[in-house]
């Protein structure tokens, strides 16, 4: 029984976590997807585009 | 902490030194454009930050990634310019020294393929320039890290060091010009203001508009007026020539060039490849390789390998494990239905995923993408595009995320919107394991011939689609194109499977996060339903969710709500397509599951159902990339119900059209 | 005499970019095209596609619409 419980929460928990992430990743964009993003210290796509036709 | 920044022209290797000296692995190519977007990284076992920044000519921004140095050096604060110089093309390379020189901050030159340059009959003296320019350089090999070390020490030395005073006159009128400007600037600029004034001179848009947001821009305007009409010709290019003679002089001084060396292998293979016949059918030929390797010869075989690995021992395996701790039914079939299925159905795509993508590697390194973008061009060009639309397209095989970052290479804002719009519809690799789940079910015999004809189909309708927009929605605005060919190089082994690597790992850990949660909340919708928990698969949520698009659907021949159910999941990533459908039919492995597919697919449905997923909408991280960059939320929306309407009107002309003819 | 009159595989010498379209000259400039500088005519795609050259040692790819425009000697 308890090992249900405890493979059963990991297991929940885990997918609900990576799922918020995932959701939260995405909709970022353009960070999210580089490979930098952690150690990344400066702000991608703060240049705003200033030459719009 | 301080902060270096690397400058240099485009495709000199400054991604390649970054990785080298950060120790990190980014994105390398052979062409003009990889790198669109800052990164940082810490000099390895040092606290100083790289800045790797797109390559530029000059510091006048022609195309977006262009301006993401300029607002680099206007806004940001570092302390040193790493200055990347690609020695067997001096003299182009040091224009943009010369006005990194003029900025005023401390300055290294890394003066990088000094192997290609010899080979080129090109000896640069380094000691002797860097006496001239007045700032140290030190010679490296960035592909191989050879002097990386003596560039790392050159670095940490020049940060405690004064800034440098560089100085080229460019004669009394304009001497005058530049004191009178600087005068006008307010003391708080932290910028050198003779860079200022210069650039100012010289006509650089962003710089004006920079001043302009501090001091009156009239007088400004004035005193450049008044120079021009004293020179007697436009200001940019007299400022450009007096440049070029100082360089000239420089390059006198301190390299030897030998006499042109007879055909370099370049030119031989260029013979070939761009030839005016041959050109696009060697094109086609390469991709075809491509397919044909992905599904037929040598990725589908590794995937049954994978898939009975999954099936058997896998399973078997957790299920014995299950019984052992004494698991309950819920736990089992949560596990061994829901994970197993849904995340396992998707890994054993992995072998094909890696092989398309170490062509996709191996194009970008080898230099042939430039050549495909001239060899497309007259192409292109009639449906309003150009050649170098050409290249986010093919990044955009891989993932569609980085192929709308590419497209800031492209300098006309309107054809950069095209390019972005149209992405969508080249057929990323996620959508590929839903393609090789359904012609293995249905086409046997044509696997890749079937799955080429897919990815021609969403070139073909994007390209429809450019040229729609080109001559409504986006018209009058002239049509740019020139290219830079780099030499073409053999692409090391490491680098290949770095760079392999890089795009695979995306895919193997999406898997084991996001899809693993999707596994399992696709695998809880089936358990509940409505009338409580355990009911069987066609009374749980996901087939009430599912269902609502199934009369929608039914002209297109899937009109089942697990189609409809997979198709929704598919939105957050398009992989999980192929996870919900495991899941779904309770298929244990692939086999099983594509002999269920034969009771709710026939042929026909089958190639309906494939297009739909390859047009009907970009993913969500796909979505939130084109929003930012085109900063515009109308043309997002435009670009999902696009995609949703043509996906539509594809796959119902497909599934009727078919049927009219006599196909099932 | 202009850069599309040049034969495949023969040089000359660019003396005027003056017609040429704003951006494109300033691209070309700054990959090295100018005048004086010598050019040699590499290929030519078909259908009125576009012109690959040399200049210093560089191959570029233009148009030949703005090809036109590059007055050589």
């Amino acid at each position: 029984m308890i090992a249900n419980v405890v493979i059963g929460g990991a297991i929940f928990a885990y997918a609900g976590w990576m799922f918020v992430r995932h959701v939260k990743k995405s909709s970022q964009g353009t960070c999210a997807s580089c490979s930098m993003a952690d150690g990344c210290h400066g702000s991608c796509g703060t240049y705003e585009h200033r030459h719009k036709g | 902490m301080s902060q270096i920044a690397l400058f240099g022209n485009p495709n000199t290797g400054k991604t390649s030194l970054f990785n080298n000296l950060t120790g990190s692995y980014e994105y390398v190519g052979n062409w003009s454009g990889v790198t669109v977007e800052k990164k940082v990284g810490i000099l390895r076992h040092q606290h100083i930050h790289i800045v790797d920044l797109p390559g530029v000519y000059s510091l006048h921004p022609l195309s977006r990634d262009e301006g993401v140095a300029t607002e680099f050096l206007l806004t940001e604060s570092f302390s040193a310019i790493l200055n990347i110089v690609d020695a067997s093309q001096l003299k182009r390379n040091l224009h943009l020294t010369v006005q990194l020189l003029e900025f005023g901050k401390p300055l290294i030159i890394a003066l990088n393929m000094i192997d290609v340059a010899e080979r080129r009959g090109v000896k640069v003296d380094v000691e002797k320039i860097s006496q001239y320019v007045g700032v140290p350089v030190v010679p490296i090999i960035a592909r191989t890290g050879k002097g990386i070390d003596g560039l790392v020490h050159a670095v940490l030395s020049t940060s405690k060091q004064e800034a440098q005073r560089f100085f080229l006159n460019y004669g009394i009128e304009v001497e005058t010009a530049i004191h009178r400007i600087s005068e006008q600037l307010p003391t708080e600029l932290n910028l050198s203001k003779r860079w200022l004034a210069l650039q100012f001179l010289e006509e650089n848009q962003r710089v004006h508009e920079y001043l302009q947001a501090s001091v009156d821009i009239g007088p400004l305007l004035e005193v450049r007026n008044r120079v021009q009409e004293l020179i007697g010709r436009p200001l940019p290019q007299y400022i450009h020539d007096v440049r070029e003679k100082w360089i000239v002089d420089v390059i006198e001084k301190t390299t030897i060039i030998a006499p042109k060396q007879p055909l370099t292998i370049t030119e031989r293979i260029d013979a070939i490849v761009t030839n005016k016949y041959l050109g696009i059918p060697i094109f086609l030929l390469f991709m075809y390789i491509m397919f044909m390797l992905t599904f037929d010869w040598l990725g589908s075989p590794l995937a049954d390998l994978l898939d009975q690995f999954f099936s058997g021992p896998l399973t078997d395996g957790l299920s014995k494990l299950l019984s052992i701790v004494g698991a309950s039914p819920f736990i089992k079939e949560l596990v061994l239905n829901g994970i197993v299925s849904g995340v396992g159905g998707v890994l054993v795509f992995v072998p094909q995923i890696f092989i398309l993508f170490f062509f996709i590697s191996f194009l970008e390194d080898s230099g042939y993408m430039a050549r495909v973008a001239m060899v497309m061009d007259r192409f292109m060009e009639a449906i309003g595009l150009n050649g170098k639309a050409f290249i986010p397209m093919i990044i955009g095989f891989g993932c569609n995320v980085p192929g709308v970052m590419a497209a800031r290479t492209i300098e006309q804002p309107k054809e950069r919107l095209l390019t972005i719009l149209l992405l969508p519809f080249m057929s990323c690799s996620a959508r590929l394991p839903v393609y090789a789940l359904f012609v293995g079910t249905f086409f046997t015999k044509h696997e890749a011939l079937v799955v080429f004809l897919l990815y021609v189909l969403g070139i073909v309708v994007a390209l429809l689609l450019a040229k729609l927009f080109s001559s409504t929605l986006l018209k009058n605005e002239s049509s740019i194109f020139v290219v830079e060919l780099p030499p073409y190089r053999m692409p090391q082994a490491l680098t290949l499977w770095r760079s392999t690597w890089d795009k695979g790992k995306g895919f193997v850990r999406k898997a084991g996060t996001f899809i693993f949660a999707g596994s399992v909340a696709i695998w809880l919708l089936t358990y509940i339903g409505p009338k409580g928990i355990g009911v069987g698969m066609d009374d749980s949520f996901l087939a009430a969710i599912g269902g609502v698009l199934a009369p929608i659907l039914a002209p297109l021949g899937f009109g089942t709500w697990q189609a409809g159910a997979s198709l929704i999941t598919g939105f957050l990533a398009k992989e999980v397509v192929v996870s919900t459908m495991n899941i779904i039919y309770h298929a244990k492995n692939m086999d099983a599951l594509q002999g269920l597919m034969v009771h709710y697919f026939t042929p026909l449905s089958a190639i309906s159902f494939m297009t739909f997923v390859l047009l009907y909408i970009p993913c969500l991280a796909t979505v939130a990339t084109i929003h930012k960059e085109t900063n515009s939320r109308k043309w997002t929306f435009i670009s999902i119900s696009c995609a949703l309407c043509i996906a539509y009107l594809v796959s119902f002309s497909i599934y009727e059209g078919g049927k009219l003819l006599g196909f099932s | 005499m202009f850069l599309t009159d040049l034969q495949q595989g023969k040089k000359a010498v660019i003396t005027n970019l003056g017609m040429m379209n704003e951006v494109v000259k300033q691209r070309l400039i700054h990959m090295g095209l100018q005048e004086g500088e010598e050019i040699c005519l590499k290929c030519v795609m078909p259908f009125g596609g576009p012109l690959m050259v040399e200049v210093c040692g560089q191959c570029i790819c233009l148009r030949r619409k703005d090809a036109a425009c590059i007055g050589v000697k």
